[in-house]
């Protein structure tokens, strides 16, 4: 006998009522605790669905974020992808050609000119690299006539052979310039070299790059080399411009 | 926290740079969105890397950076007190310095590189982090990858670890990844192949600044690579070639005295004419007719001019004053001391890679990258040397931009580390401990008995993985020691490298202690002495090494941070 049962005796009940009692309540209880947990399966059930939904509005708007931020990095300026890829090569690969071959092409041409002032000579070298960048990069392909035509005045003071081996530089040169331009109409992109210059500017090495005999201090003049500019994007190689000769320079120039 | 954005860095001995891509469902391909920063201050042309280069004060204070550097100690020239600055560049190759490189060409220390690098570091990645951020994304949701030589031993890979960490990279080995420059390569390469046309193995040529690096994959499938053999390399970078312009072409035509000068006050103009030398070596070919010409940037052509040295270049230049005039002949040789051994270091690692395929006549794809892979010089000298005596079995690619592989391939990689199946091991790891003796084997004065009684021999070197085999990525090797006496309560062993494949004693001449663990035995001394174990796991195949000891009662487990040793270069 337990002492339940025992105090239940005493008190003059019977013990099977009690029994009886405490299975009816075990039993609503139970029902009860199954009522519940039915109750919790269901409200789990439904927020693991509110859940799921939640989750998948949230990959959703995941993914509107991801195609927002890479419709804006598109669009920034300073950032560059494949496109851009293809312009590096070919900006290097101008930079080159205009310190490989324009200038010491010029440099050649105007070493058949004879003994002047250094001043003069400078002056010419100058003139000399800025109007073949404009036959060879100005708005339409570079012709060997015009090149022909633009060294000749150079050599004609050393002779006929000077004349003529002068003009043979003009082909390969024009060939170059005009492979180059070809490589970049293919990247599809719009492109220019750009000569513009607002003349008596400050000079600033931000901008531009300073022609090897010029002045840092004085006003800008003009554009020697122009840019390679691809729009909506900084120079990828800056523009050469002219000021005045440095002050040093002075001197007679001998020449053999 | 999430990973939205994967960002390498690829530390250059010339030039670095960064680059990234966002993690999304468009770029879960491998044809993947790739923004590269081209907008370095002071730049003379747009590219994706920027100058490596510090400008310090003299107190060796970071004044500035990159091209800035150099802007900076020109603009500083012209005013008085410019005389401490300096300018400092190549300091990356100064961790080198515990090696012996063939052209000797370090002036720094590994203790001296390591604040610069990690300066330097800072500096590259407060813009990486700006303009990933200005992006839309938040820095903690970065995943970073740095990209290292592949010839850097682990103390070398530790170090620039450590200088990234300083630099504010993130700690942790699963937010920072290292990748070899070559393997970073190989993964681009291989990217950008044509489905089908990637069977053939890869042995990827780095030829950067400082360094040349080869190393060896095979496609597998499931798109993987597996590196095959070892990592080789030398100190051919092309920054030699540019020393021995300085000495053996520029020196004699301005004169020792007036390139001294130059150095000394125009050191920003010298590097420009090195950039305009780094031009010239697009251009220089085999059997080229006409001279290569070296523009001379204004501030030395108005210093010749002003010191007389004009007519001095003209005349060793038949009349030519405004360039630098460098014939071919000349530019063979200074090209020769270069890619001559890289040819033969070539050679030597096709032959080692057909004998690991088994395969004496195996196809072998060459991609050569890098800036020097540029040069059309290289390029002849190796497809002629290639074609002469391999014929079409071994072809070689160059990518378009080559200059930008390494950092497309770290990008790669960042974004599914997963790409790269296994390494070959470069060292055999190890530890050291006692095992029991063998009388024929064993010397004598290493013999004693435990408290077992059973005759062992100390001093021994416990291999985990031998040089020169190839592990899965993550795979783990595991070995379960027992102490030797009943009162010890700590074990402690020293983790090892040699270059030997079976090194029996720990004492050789060429192991070298990475490091030293000790680990608690605590409640289990109260067992018995067999059933006191500790597990010792290497997981190999990464980057880096990470190594485990478990004390198998209590589970306590340590993971160690090795802790090299700089002194001896390990």
């Amino acid at each position: 006998m337990t002492m339940h049962q025992a105090q239940a005796q005493h008190d003059g009940e019977q013990p099977q009522d009690v029994a009886g009692a405490m299975a009816q309540y075990l039993g609503d209880m139970g029902t009860r605790f199954t009522n519940y947990a039915n109750q919790l399966h269901r409200l789990s059930q439904q927020r693991q669905g509110d859940l799921g939904q939640l989750r998948n509005e949230l990959r959703e708007q995941d993914a509107q974020l991801n195609n927002l931020l890479q419709l804006h990095n598109q669009l920034r300026v300073e950032l560059s992808g494949a496109a851009e890829e293809r312009h590096h090569t070919l900006a290097a690969g101008f930079k080159d050609l205009v310190q490989l071959k324009v200038v010491p092409t010029c440099m050649t041409v105007e070493a058949y000119c004879p003994s002047t002032h250094e001043i003069d000579m400078q002056k010419r070298r100058m003139i000399l690299v800025r109007l073949l960048c404009r036959l060879l990069f100005g708005a339409l392909p570079a012709m060997n006539s015009e090149v022909r035509d633009l060294f000749r005045p150079y050599a004609a003071s050393a002779g006929p052979g000077a004349e003529k081996q002068a003009a043979s530089l003009a082909e390969p040169l024009c060939a170059e310039v005009n492979a180059l331009r070809a490589a970049i109409a293919e990247t599809g992109t719009a492109f220019r070299w750009d000569f513009e210059v607002r003349p008596g500017s400050v000079y600033s090495p931000d901008k531009y790059q300073l022609w090897q005999t010029a002045s840092e201090q004085a006003p800008i003049r003009h554009v020697v080399i122009p840019a390679y500019v691809v729009p909506g994007r900084p120079p990828y190689v800056r523009a050469t411009v002219f000021t005045a000769l440095a002050a040093q320079f002075g001197t007679p120039v001998q020449r053999p | 926290m999430t990973i939205r954005v994967v960002a390498a860095v690829d530390f250059g001995t010339h030039g670095s740079g960064f680059a990234w891509c966002p993690v999304d469902s468009v770029n879960d391909e491998a044809d993947r969105k790739i923004y590269y920063f081209d907008q370095w201050q002071d730049q003379p042309v747009v590219y994706p890397k920027n100058l490596t280069a510090l400008l310090l004060d003299g107190q060796d204070k970071v004044i500035d950076w990159g091209y800035s550097a150099r802007r900076a100690l020109s603009n500083a020239g012209m005013r008085s007190g410019a005389g401490d600055l300096r300018l400092v560049q190549g300091f990356k190759m100064w961790l080198r310095a515990g090696d012996t490189p063939a052209n000797g060409h370090l002036n720094g220390t590994p203790q001296q590189a390591l604040p610069l690098i990690a300066a330097y570091l800072r500096r590259l990645r407060e813009v990486a982090v700006q303009h990933i951020t200005d992006g839309g994304y938040r820095e903690d949701e970065i995943r970073w990858c740095l990209t290292v030589p592949a010839m850097w031993t682990e103390y070398q890979r530790n170090a620039m670890r450590k200088a990234a960490e300083r630099a504010g990279f993130p700690a942790t080995p699963d937010r920072l990844l290292l990748i070899t420059e070559p393997e970073a390569a190989a993964i681009h390469a291989f990217a950008r192949t044509p489905a089908g046309a990637a069977e053939l193995p890869i042995m990827v040529v780095d030829c950067g600044g400082g360094t040349v690096d080869i190393a060896a994959y095979r496609p597998e499938p499931g798109g993987r690579l597996a590196q095959l053999g070892h990592t080789d390399g030398g100190d051919l970078g092309s920054s030699y070639i540019n020393q021995r312009f300085l000495t053996g072409v520029v020196k004699p035509r301005f004169g020792a005295e007036l390139l001294a000068h130059i150095e000394q006050h125009a050191p920003d103009a010298l590097q420009e004419m090195l950039d305009a030398f780094e031009g010239a070596k697009r251009q220089h070919d085999v059997g080229r007719d006409t001279p290569l010409s070296i523009t001379i940037p204004g501030k030395i052509y108005q210093l010749l001019h002003s010191r007389g040295g004009l007519q001095r270049l003209a005349r060793l230049q038949g009349g030519q004053d405004f360039h630098v005039l460098v014939d071919s002949a000349d530019a063979d040789k200074l090209f020769d001391g270069v890619v001559r051994p890289l040819t033969h270091l070539v050679a030597e690692r096709i032959v080692d890679m057909r004998n690991l395929l088994g395969d004496r006549k195996a196809g072998i794809r060459i991609v050569l990258v890098g800036g020097f892979a540029q040069s059309p010089y290289l390029r002849s000298q190796l497809t002629a040397f290639l074609q002469k005596r391999y014929g079409s079995a071994v072809e070689l690619l160059i990518p378009p931009d080559p200059a930008r592989a390494v950092l497309a391939g770290a990008v790669h990689y960042t974004y599914q580390p997963s790409v790269v199946s296994s390494r070959t091991v470069e060292l055999t790891y190890g530890i050291s401990c006692s095992l029991p003796f063998e009388p024929d084997v064993d010397p004598a004065r290493l013999r004693f008995v435990d408290d077992r009684g059973i005759f062992r021999c100390r001093d021994r070197f416990l291999v985990f993985v031998r040089n020169g085999e190839s592990v899965d990525i993550d795979q783990t090797v595991s070995n379960e020691l027992v102490p030797i006496r009943n009162d010890q309560s700590d074990m402690s062993y020293d983790l090892l490298a040699t270059t030997e494949k079976d090194p029996r004693y720990c004492t050789g001449p060429d192991v070298r202690v990475l490091g030293t663990v000790k680990v608690d035995l605590g409640s289990a001394m109260r067992l018995p002495i067999d059933d006191r174990k500790v597990e010792i796991s290497m997981c190999f195949g990464g980057t880096e090494i990470q190594v485990t000891s478990r004390n198998v009662h209590t589970g306590h487990t340590l993971r160690t941070a090795l802790s090299f040793n700089p002194d001896t270069g390990s």
